[in-house]
C-alpha cells in the first residue's frame, strides 16, 4: 500500500511539472547553444542534489527511522561527481567562448556530457531523481540526440522525497 | 502502524525542502529551454551576459551543496 502511495506521490506530485517541460538540449543547434543548455540541464540536476544535501545528515541507527536525512557517503559521492562535471562544463564553456580557441569543441562536449552523465547516475542510483519520463521534443529534421544526453535531460529529478530513509515502505 | 506513521514524520519533515528542490529544478529546465529557443529563434550564441547570468545560477546552487565540505 505505501509502495502505490509512494508512487503515486513522485508521478503526481513530482513528475507532473517536468512532464510539461521539454529539454534545452534538443533545441539547441550551435556548437555554444549545446553547451549552454546541457548547463541549464546541469544546473536542474544540482537543484535536486541541493535539496538532498540540505537535509540534516543521518545519524545511525535508530534516529533515521523517523527522521529525513542525507547520508554522508552519499553526500560526498554526489559532490565528487558534481566537481567533476562543473570543471568539464565550464571547460567546455571556455572552448565554445574563445574565439580563438585551439580546442576540440566536439571532444569538450562530449568529455562535460560524459560527466554530466555520471553525476547524473549518482544521483539515479541514491534514487535523488527517478527514472526517465519526460517525453522527448524532437523538431523535425533534428538528428536523435545522443544517448548520454537523452538520459540526462529525460530524467525527472524527483528529488529525494524518500531519501536514506531506514523504513521499509 | 509504525511504519506508516514513520513516513508521515518523514513526508512532513522532507516536504518542503523536496517541494522546494523539484519548484527550483523545473523553474532551471524551463528557463534553459525558453533561452536556447531564443538564441535558436535569433540565430546567435549565448551573450557574455546569458552566460554570466547562467554561471551565477550554477554557481549560487554549487556554493549550496558544498557548503560544509572540507
Amino acid at each position: 500500500m505505501y509502495k502505490t502511495l509512494r508512487v503515486f506521490l513522485l508521478v503526481g506530485l513530482i513528475a507532473s511539472p517536468f512532464a510539461l517541460s521539454g529539454c534545452a538540449s534538443s533545441v539547441a543547434e550551435t556548437p555554444a547553444q549545446r553547451v549552454y543548455a546541457l548547463q541549464s540541464e546541469y544546473a536542474a540536476l544540482l537543484a535536486a542534489a541541493v535539496a538532498y544535501e540540505s537535509q540534516p545528515r543521518c545519524i545511525p541507527p535508530a534516529t533515521s527511522l523517523t527522521m529525513a536525512c542525507s547520508q554522508e557517503d552519499w553526500v560526498l559521492e554526489i559532490r565528487t561527481a558534481d566537481n567533476d562535471a562543473y570543471t568539464t562544463i565550464r571547460a567546455a564553456q571556455d572552448v565554445v567562448r574563445d574565439p580563438n580557441t585551439t580546442g576540440n569543441i566536439g571532444t569538450a562536449l562530449s568529455i562535460a556530457r560524459s560527466a554530466l552523465t555520471v553525476f547524473n547516475q549518482v544521483l539515479v542510483n541514491h534514487h535523488l531523481i527517478g527514472a526517465p519520463t519526460v517525453g522527448m521534443y524532437s523538431p523535425p529534421g533534428m538528428k536523435p540526440p545522443m544517448s548520454d544526453r537523452d538520459l540526462v535531460q529525460r530524467t525527472v529529478p524527483h528529488s529525494v522525497l524518500f531519501p536514506s530513509m531506514g523504513v521499509q515502505l | 502502524m509504525t511504519s506508516a506513521l514513520s513516513f508521515a514524520m518523514i513526508l512532513i519533515q522532507y516536504l518542503p525542502a523536496a517541494i522546494q528542490g523539484i519548484s527550483e529544478a523545473a523553474q532551471l529546465i524551463e528557463w534553459g529551454v525558453e533561452r536556447v529557443k531564443t538564441m535558436v529563434a535569433e540565430k546567435r550564441d549565448p551573450s557574455p551576459a546569458e552566460w554570466d547570468e547562467l554561471n551565477a545560477k550554477t554557481d549560487a546552487l554549487r556554493a549550496r551543496l558544498h557548503s560544509d565540505a572540507t
